[in-house]
């Protein structure tokens, strides 16, 4: 899991050009959207496109989404549930 | 009918900054996408979305940075009071074959919204609206070449009939050949003003200062 965590952050600095973060600076639990990182929508959308592209998962129900990519965490989480 | 000026302006092209007040040269570089970096973090500004913009937004934003260095618009202008007229040559070009590249490949079909949202030349007017606080309307032309007559013309009637008191004109052009982009404050002259009045001659001799 914490394999997939460190990879989960690489590739989310860098499919969202979070040009000054480094993957250690990333808190594993804090919220990505609001707070934490601060994301919007269409970062959502690159979330979702990574999913599917790196991990072949497509999410099915968009009203799961708000759980789902809640923080690194669950997204790792959901990852490794459904992959 | 009112007179309008061109207060200030200034330029980014072949490497050099233009302003009404001076000439700066950048340190060239080979690579566009480290060039803007450059003029980014010479400009000691704290703004992490410059980072997810595409070239020709990046290039509005950085001309505008300059064009409004120590002079904030709201200051003397309300929200809805300064509108956008700008144009360029080749659209959104760059972007567009960048979005192309990611679909074009039925096996491998994953295009990136944080590409397509730039498929617009206008988004770099949502862009400056957002950095700015501009809250009026704002149009976007596609033309061969700077036509100094359409913005002269276009904006003198704006601003004589309707709410807008200011006005940014503004050419951003941006293709892997080479770019270049030209932003001027309209406002009202006042008495007495003869120079820099907004009239055709005057901004296509302005936009064309080291062409």
């Amino acid at each position: 899991m914490e394999d997939l965590i460190a990879k989960l952050k690489v590739e989310i600095i860098e499919a969202l050009n979070l040009e000054k973060l480094e993957a250690d600076g990333v808190d594993t639990e804090a919220s990505l959207f609001n707070e934490g990182l601060g994301l919007d929508s269409i970062d959502a959308l690159e979330l979702i496109v990574l999913m599917e592209k790196e991990y072949g998962i497509k999410i099915e129900d968009p009203k799961k989404g708000k759980e789902i990519f809640y923080s690194i965490r669950s997204m790792a989480d959901f990852i490794t549930k459904n992959q | 009918m009112t007179l309008f000026k061109i207060s200030r302006f200034t330029i980014i092209r072949k490497g050099k900054l233009i302003t009404d007040t001076g000439i700066f040269e950048f340190p060239s570089m080979d690579d566009d996408a480290k060039f803007f970096k450059n003029i980014y973090k010479e400009l000691e500004i704290d703004y992490p979305k410059f980072y997810k913009m595409d070239r020709l937004c990046k290039l509005a934003f950085l001309t505008a940075e300059y064009l409004f260095k120590d002079k904030c618009v709201p200051e003397k202008y309300g929200h809805e009071e300064v509108t956008m007229v700008f144009s360029n040559s080749n659209s959104s070009l760059h972007t567009d074959i960048k979005h192309n590249s990611l679909i074009c490949d039925k096996d491998s079909y994953y295009p990136k919204p944080a590409v397509f949202v730039y498929t617009l030349p206008s988004i770099m007017l949502g862009e400056l609206s957002i950095r700015h606080t501009l809250r009026g309307e704002n149009i976007f032309f596609v033309s061969e070449k700077f036509d100094a007559g359409l913005m002269c013309d276009y904006t003198a009637d704006l601003l004589n009939t309707t709410r807008y008191k200011a006005c940014i004109i503004g050419w951003v052009d941006y293709i892997e050949e080479g770019f270049e982009s030209a932003l001027f404050f309209i406002e009202k002259a006042g008495h007495g003003v003869t120079d820099d009045l907004l009239t055709k001659e005057n901004l296509d001799r302005k936009f064309n200062t080291f062409a």
